[in-house]
């Protein structure tokens, strides 16, 4: 008799609480690259969380336009992305990335970027029980090219500064993850002022990161350009459990002789000035 | 009346963050002069033209944008080349090539080649700049203000 009500009592209380894990997936520096999505589907696919590193929407080799900007959010959507940072190749569509950002089916997060309409200041999102932050930074250097003129009311404030402000104000949460667009060593230093992140996920640079590179006790990840490789993470209570990064075997065109278009019509140009 | 043709020729060739920013702008100098944008289609007051009419075709990345009446007929189509903005601007008597370089957040200068030529410097804060321009061997100093 005890031992039907031990295990009656066992069944009732449900499954002892073993811990959590969240599979992530990630890319980065997609620059539109349309052909090369197919290959990161299934990966994104299967995991629970999916996340952007930025500068997804144009692409300067090929003069990407309004339309393939389009093509990607749709298929993003389509995917299950749930948020994604703003990249400074994102900020050159000047004002059609207001009118983009209105349609987006995901948050667009820039925690330290001010004067540009729609971008979100973080995200929280739950996935097993568990409550995500969000926060995303784009580099204020000058070495992220944020074309300035074409922005003339917004500001770029410091990463770290933002990030304390915003954790002050943010909403309660169980795990921190930081996107980020901006160079490593400015990444590594954003990690070092925010020790209380889990993970950080960055852009800009394309670099193919095989094993995350440490800043602290933060691993920092990134999924290289274009399609090419899709970064998956698990994380625990404890941090991060594993990274792979896994290659798609898509190639990329893009190299200096896409500039060609460019030199074509200044070439024009100059065939026009001298005709008058 | 050279205060004026100077702001209109400004406004036309070298206020490249206002045509692809698209963004409402007061600008003081030698000759005032207001942009105000309503949707596609914008108002400029204190050129030659009073007023004229700004209609953008094409929002970014590429941008296309068409002034009007004559005399204020352009053409003009930019991009951002990176940080950089280009503009190719056709009008009836030739065609310019209008430019921005940044140098630093704050700083950028900017120009025109071709049928119309000068050079300016501005520096920038978020909603303002301030600056010279040189047009002609002559120097004016204007600010601006965004909104």
């Amino acid at each position: 008799m005890v031992r039907i009500l031990f295990l009656a009592a066992l069944v009732l209380a449900g499954p002892p609480v073993l811990g959590w894990e969240l599979r992530i997936a990630f890319t980065g520096d997609l620059h539109v690259a349309l052909d090369g999505l197919a290959a990161l589907e299934p990966y994104l696919r299967d995991a629970d969380l999916v996340l952007d590193a930025g500068d997804t929407w144009e692409d300067l080799y090929r003069l990407t336009g309004l339309a393939a900007a389009l093509r990607i959010t749709r298929w993003m959507e389509e995917v299950g992305y749930d948020a994604k940072v703003l990249g400074n190749h994102d900020a050159y569509l000047g004002p059609a990335l207001v009118e983009l950002l209105r349609g987006t089916g995901f948050p667009v997060v820039a925690t330290n970027v001010r004067g540009i309409p729609g971008i979100a200041p973080w995200a929280l999102l739950e996935r097993r029980g568990v409550r995500i932050l969000i926060l995303g930074f784009l580099g204020p250097k000058p070495n992220v090219y944020f074309p300035y003129p074409l922005w003339p009311k917004a500001a770029v404030l410091d990463p770290a500064a933002t990030a304390r402000e915003a954790l002050g104000e943010a909403p309660e949460h169980d795990v921190l993850i930081v996107l980020a667009h901006m160079e490593l060593p400015d990444a590594v230093a954003l990690a070092r002022a925010v020790p209380e992140c889990d993970l950080l996920v960055l852009g800009h640079d394309h670099l193919f990161l095989e094993e995350p590179v440490w800043a602290g006790g933060v691993p920092i990840v990134e999924a290289g350009h274009r399609a090419q490789a899709v970064g998956l993470v698990t994380l625990g209570p404890e941090g991060l459990v594993d990274y792979e990064l896994v290659r798609t075997g898509t190639t990329t065109g893009a190299g200096i002789g896409s500039l060609l278009p460019v030199v074509a019509l200044a070439l024009l140009f100059l065939l026009a000035s001298a005709g008058e | 009346m050279e205060a004026v043709a100077l702001a209109a020729v400004l406004f036309a060739f070298g206020d490249l963050p206002a045509a692809m920013g698209w963004t409402g702008e007061v600008l003081l100098g030698p000759a005032p002069h207001v942009f105000v944008p309503v949707g596609p289609v914008g108002v400029s007051f204190g050129g030659e033209t009073m007023p004229s009419f700004r209609v953008r075709a094409l929002s970014g990345p590429t941008h296309v944008w068409l002034d009007l009446p004559p005399p204020a007929l352009r053409l003009g189509m930019g991009r951002a080349l990176g940080p950089v903005l280009l503009a190719c601007v056709w009008e009836p008597r030739g065609v310019v090539l209008s430019w921005e370089i940044p140098l630093s957040p704050r700083y950028s200068v900017f120009g025109a080649l071709g049928r119309e030529v000068f050079l300016g410097m501005r520096g920038r804060l978020p909603g303002a700049w301030f600056g010279g321009v040189i047009r002609g061997g002559e120097l004016s100093l204007w600010c601006g203000f965004y909104f």
